[in-house]
Formats: C-alpha cells, structure tokens, sequence
C-alpha cells in the first residue's frame, strides 16, 4: 500500500517535472532571446555614469540641493583657456562691488571656494577649492551671463553615488544631465564656445 | 585697452537686463608677458588625485566585477540553502550583502531599480544600456528559475537588511496579507509603465533602504526606511511582501523552479513544529481529508463564475487604464513644460519658471514640443491601457490560485512566497536528528 502511494507520487513527480522543464526551457530561451536581441540592438556596451551637459545649463542652482549627498556631488570646473583673466570678474563679484578685492561682501561665491590671484596688470587668476565648491553655480551663472562662460558645473565622480535616477537629473530643468559612457566621464569645455571635449 | 575692457565689463555688469546664454567669449584671451602658462582646468578632474585616477580608470571594469559578484553571491547562497542547510550561513551571506552591496556599492544598482533600466530601454531604443546593467537585471531572475528566491533570502540589498532586523515575527491576518500582496503587481506595472514612456523612474525615487546605505538622502526616503525598518521587527520584510515590484518576477519565475526549500530533509512526521517558523507565511499545511472539505463542486463553481469575469475584468482593467491615461501623462516632465510655455505664450507673458526659461532660451519651436508631448501621451493612454489589462489578469490569476483544490500530504514550502530565509530549517525535528547523527557520526 505504502509503496503504491510511493509509486504514484514519483510517477506525478517525473510528470510535473517534465512539464516543469519544458517551461523552464521557455522561460530560459524567452529570457536569453530577449537579453540578446537587446543587446544587439545597442552599439554602446560600456556602463554609463551620470553627468551634466556645460551647454545646456541655465546654471538655477537646484545641483547643490536636489542631489542626494550634502554637498552636492556637482562642483564648479574652471577652463582658463577660455578665462578672460578679468580684474573685474563678473563670475566673482557680485554686481556693484564695493571695491574689485577679495573682501568677503564683494565675493558672489558664497563659500570663498573661488580664489583669485594676482598675475600681471590687469589679469586675475580664478581657481577654485574643490573642498569649499558646494555646486550652487553662481560664479557659472555670473561668468556665463556676462564673461566668456569659462567657469561650468560637473558631477565629480570622486563623489557621485551613481544613483540609478539621479535626483539632480529630475529637478534640473533644463534635461542638462545624461548618461555618458564611463570611458569618457566628463563634458567639459574648452577654449571654443560649443566645442568638444577637453 | 585695458581701460576699456574694465568698462566694458562694467556696463555688462550694470546694464546688461536680459542674459543670453549662447553669447559667450566676450572678452579676448589675454596676451600675458611675464611667462605665466595658461592651466587646463581647475580642478583637473583627470589629475584630481590618484585615488579618483585609479578609480576612473578601472571604472569600467569595476562595474563587471560587481556582475561577477553578485554571480558569486548567489551561487554561495544556494550552496548555504540547499546543501548545508544553514539558516546561519543564509545570515552571514545577508550580512555580507548588507556590507558590500549596501554600504560599500552604495545601493545602485541593485536588481530592483534595474527593471526599469530594462523597460525604458526595451521601448526607448535611444536609452543605454549597459550588458552590466542586463546581467544585475537576468541573474537573479535566471537563479530563481533553478532555485527559487534565493536572491531574496542574502543577495538582495534591501531584503537582508529587513531579514537581520526581524527578531519577532509576527503572523500577518491571512486575509489581510492576500489584499496588501497585490500592491506590489501595481507598483511593478506602474513601474514599468512610467519607466517606458519617461516619466521616471519612481522605483529608484521611493527606494526605502538606498538613503540609509548611503547616509544621505530625502527626508522623506530616510524616515520611511526607518519606519519599515521598525515594522520589520515584527512583521518580516514588509517591503519584500506588500512592494517589492522586483519579488513578482521572482514569484513567477520560482514558480517553475524544481529546487525548493524543503522543511525537513527527509520524510515529515507532520508534527507541526514548522507550522508558525515561516515569516512570510510560505508553508501551506497538508490538505484536510476529504471528508472534511469543502465539495469539489462548490470550488468548480467559484472557478467557472472566475472564468466568466475573466474577459469583462480585462475589459474594465482596460478601460479604467485608458481614462487614467491623460491624468497619468501630466505626470511626464515635457508635458508638464508643454503646458507651462502654451498658457505663457497664450497669456503673452516671460517665462515664469526655471524649465520654461531654459526651453524657451533653447529656441526650440514650440510645435516641436507639441509633436514630442502628443506623442508622449498618447504613448502613456496606449501604456496605461495595457497595464489596466495586465493587472486585472495578474489579480484574476492570484484569485485561480487560491479556489485552485490543493492535494498536498505534507507541509510543504510555496515557492513563489519563499524568501530562501532558512528559518523553517531550524524548527524541524528530522533535520535536528540529521545534524546530530551527524555529529555523533564525526
């Protein structure tokens, strides 16, 4: 009796295993075809990363407080070559200065990440101290309004989670942010408005 | 000259009203005399430091290494399942998970969010994506087709980390637990649907656990981790059970798999020790004898009325989909800027807000972005109406499910609920014996 019952119980096992299989079977080549098939579609097979396109920045400010870290994973980049090396910098003072120095009320950064430096009458060098750099862009905003646009934001990846949805990417109002292939982590500028990569 | 560039500076400062963003280059490069080198940048990302440069460096592969792991974590885990059954070797690779994949990765990108990678790049061929991104996404899912949930048990970030917080589990109300069970079949088509057609990627959005991997993050995201985390204590992985959209697929999937969790690792003397060790209520009882169930007639009748509704279900899943539809599509960011810039231009007014500027300063034409936004909603109507359907199924197959007429002799483990934890191995009496024959053996 008992092993009747045995019998029949590996009989309905082999049964439902083979029906198991062949959808496992299914499922598995459904899963493999559709994998592939994606996969050929694409031409790009590195990773990518999340980064902010320089050009398309209308520099609101919403990097340093939407992204997830505090301070933000996005800091101000300088490229000198496109730097005017202005005495009056429209990206490090604000408007009406009281006088063109490096006194606190005259300084639109408002961390004194942006430091300035003599070089020769009337040139300025503009650096900036990644470690003060909160990302809020107002340097990028007064550079890009009314100087040559030599200062711009990027994610640093130093820093950036890599967030599957960067919270920055969804507040930025713009579309600024992408993703970019790891290879080639940064959109930088160079000395040409609108030109390629540094 | 310089004189000139001084006040040149100074009346853009001053008087410059509207800033347009495309003239730049306003002041010549300075022709130095002293010798000074012009710097690249600063910082200089590709010499910031050596760590960040090995880091860029070997980004890449890093990414694979991370399939790799995720590759060894599973295999080690059904090792510890199924062929030592060790619940404490299940712990130590869910510790291991909560460190590595949790605090050292940073979360991203975890196998949940990774569906909506998928979708979005299955229905928007311009969306990339990365053969590592296909692999944290496959992995599991082809693991649970062999071996059932065993992702879920010690590899999944955000399901380890409720497993080590569960120290008094408590029994969910059967009813109760069948109703919330269905959330995560609309948090997995929403999903889906809202990836697909750009809207975002609200699973990552209204991730619980990322924020406290990361220390960081949404006031919102911290503090209802911590309140699942709190709940999690006694009601086992309320997010695995009642949103997890990721589990569906991994129920579907160990639904076919003919590895299982057994409770005992030979024969079950049904002494009913295991009854309650399940935390997720997983373990189905063995049938009552006939005598003392419900007639096979009345659950064929509840099975023919299901049939019946079966197609007028689809239809108002379908429907009610449709008309959700436009309200889903304000949802959309480029519908929300098409609505914006037409009640500006109408009302002849600048632009009032940051996206509109930056569209408006852009020059794209506005009938462009008409032709984008109908596009993009009438994408979501067609997107929501399937998900209308598909979920009115996915809920008519569950209510199958359960009229089905179980023929079952011992207490045995339902796959598709079974997070792969091991607790039920260490409340059977047989695999005591086992261990200590075992050991007595030695």
């Amino acid at each position: 009796m008992n092993e009747d019952i045995r019998q029949d119980s590996d009989s309905a096992k082999q049964v439902g295993l083979s029906r198991r299989s062949f959808l496992k079977m299914c499922g598995i080549s459904a899963i493999a075809l559709a994998g592939s098939a994606m996969v050929y579609k694409r031409k790009e097979l590195t990773g990518t990363v999340w980064q902010l396109d320089p050009e398309k920045c209308i520099q609101c400010g919403r990097c340093a407080t939407a992204c997830v870290l505090t301070p933000s994973a996005v800091k101000c980049v300088h490229c000198f070559a496109r730097c005017g090396y202005c005495d009056l910098c429209s990206g490090y003072f604000v408007q009406k200065p009281v006088a063109l120095d490096t006194g606190a009320e005259n300084q639109l950064c408002p961390t004194g990440a942006l430091k300035r430096t003599f070089i020769e009458d009337p040139y300025f060098q503009y650096t900036i101290d990644e470690k003060l750099c909160i990302g809020c862009g107002r340097c990028v905003k007064g550079c890009a309004d009314f100087g040559n646009g030599s200062l711009f934001l990027q994610i640093r990846h130093s820093r950036c989670k890599q967030c599957n949805e960067c919270a920055i990417a969804v507040a930025c109002p713009a579309s600024a942010f992408k993703r970019v292939p790891v290879t080639n982590p940064y959109l930088m500028k160079t000395d040409v408005p609108g030109g390629g990569k540094a | 000259m310089n004189i000139l560039r001084k006040m040149s500076a100074c009346l853009a400062l001053f008087f410059a009203a509207v800033p347009l963003l495309t003239a730049q280059n306003r002041f010549p490069k300075p022709d130095f005399t002293n010798g000074y080198k012009i710097p690249e940048l600063s910082p200089l990302p590709s010499a910031a430091s050596p760590v960040e440069r090995l880091m860029l460096s070997i980004a890449p592969y890093l990414q694979y290494a991370v399939v790799a792991v995720l590759l060894i974590f599973l295999l080690l885990s059904c090792y510890f399942l199924y062929r030592k059954r060790s619940r404490r070797g299940v712990l130590v690779m869910a510790l291991a998970t909560v460190a590595f994949f949790g605090f050292i990765i940073g979360g991203c990108i975890c196998p949940v969010g990774s569906i909506q990678n998928v979708a979005a790049a299955v229905f928007n061929p311009a969306f990339p994506i990365s053969p590592v991104v296909l692999g944290i996404f496959l992995l599991p899912l082809f693991f649970a087709l062999f071996a059932g949930r065993v992702f879920c048990g010690s590899v999944c970030p955000l399901g380890t980390i409720q497993e080590i917080v569960n120290f008094y589990p408590l029994k969910v109300p059967p009813l109760l637990d069948r109703i919330l069970r269905t959330i995560p079949l609309f948090y997995l088509g929403f999903g889906v649907l809202f990836a697909a057609t750009g809207i975002g990627f609200i699973i990552c959005r209204f991730d619980p656990f990322v924020g406290l991997y990361r220390m960081a993050g949404p006031f919102f995201i911290l503090t209802s981790g911590g309140g699942l985390l709190l709940l999690g204590v006694f009601v086992a992985r309320p997010y695995c059970r009642y949103l997890c959209p990721y589990g569906v697929l991994l129920g579907w999937l160990s639904r076919l798999s003919s590895r299982r969790v057994s409770i005992t690792p030979d024969e079950c003397i049904r002494c009913r020790l295991c009854e309650n060790a399940c935390p997720v209520d997983a373990i189905m009882p063995p049938s009552p004898p006939n005598q003392d169930r419900e007639p096979m007639r009345k659950s064929l009748h509840r099975i023919i009325l299901l049939l019946i509704l079966l197609p007028m279900t689809a239809a108002a899943g379908g429907v009610t989909g449709y008309f959700l539809g436009n309200p889903l599509s304000l949802l959309h960011p480029r519908v929300e800027l098409y609505r914006q810039v037409s009640t500006e231009l109408a009302a002849g007014e600048r632009p009032q807000t940051d996206e509109s500027l930056a569209f408006r300063s852009a020059g794209t034409p506005v009938a462009e972005l008409q032709k984008e936004v109908s596009a993009v909603v009438s994408n979501i109507r067609l997107g929501s109406c399937i998900l209308g359907i598909f979920i009115a199924l996915a809920i008519m197959a569950r209510l199958f499910n359960f009229s089905k007429r179980r023929e079952q002799k011992d207490y045995q483990v339902d796959n598709s609920l079974c997070v792969c934890c091991g607790r039920c191995y260490n409340v059977c009496p047989r695999d005591k014996r086992n261990r200590i024959m075992l050991k007595e053996s030695e």
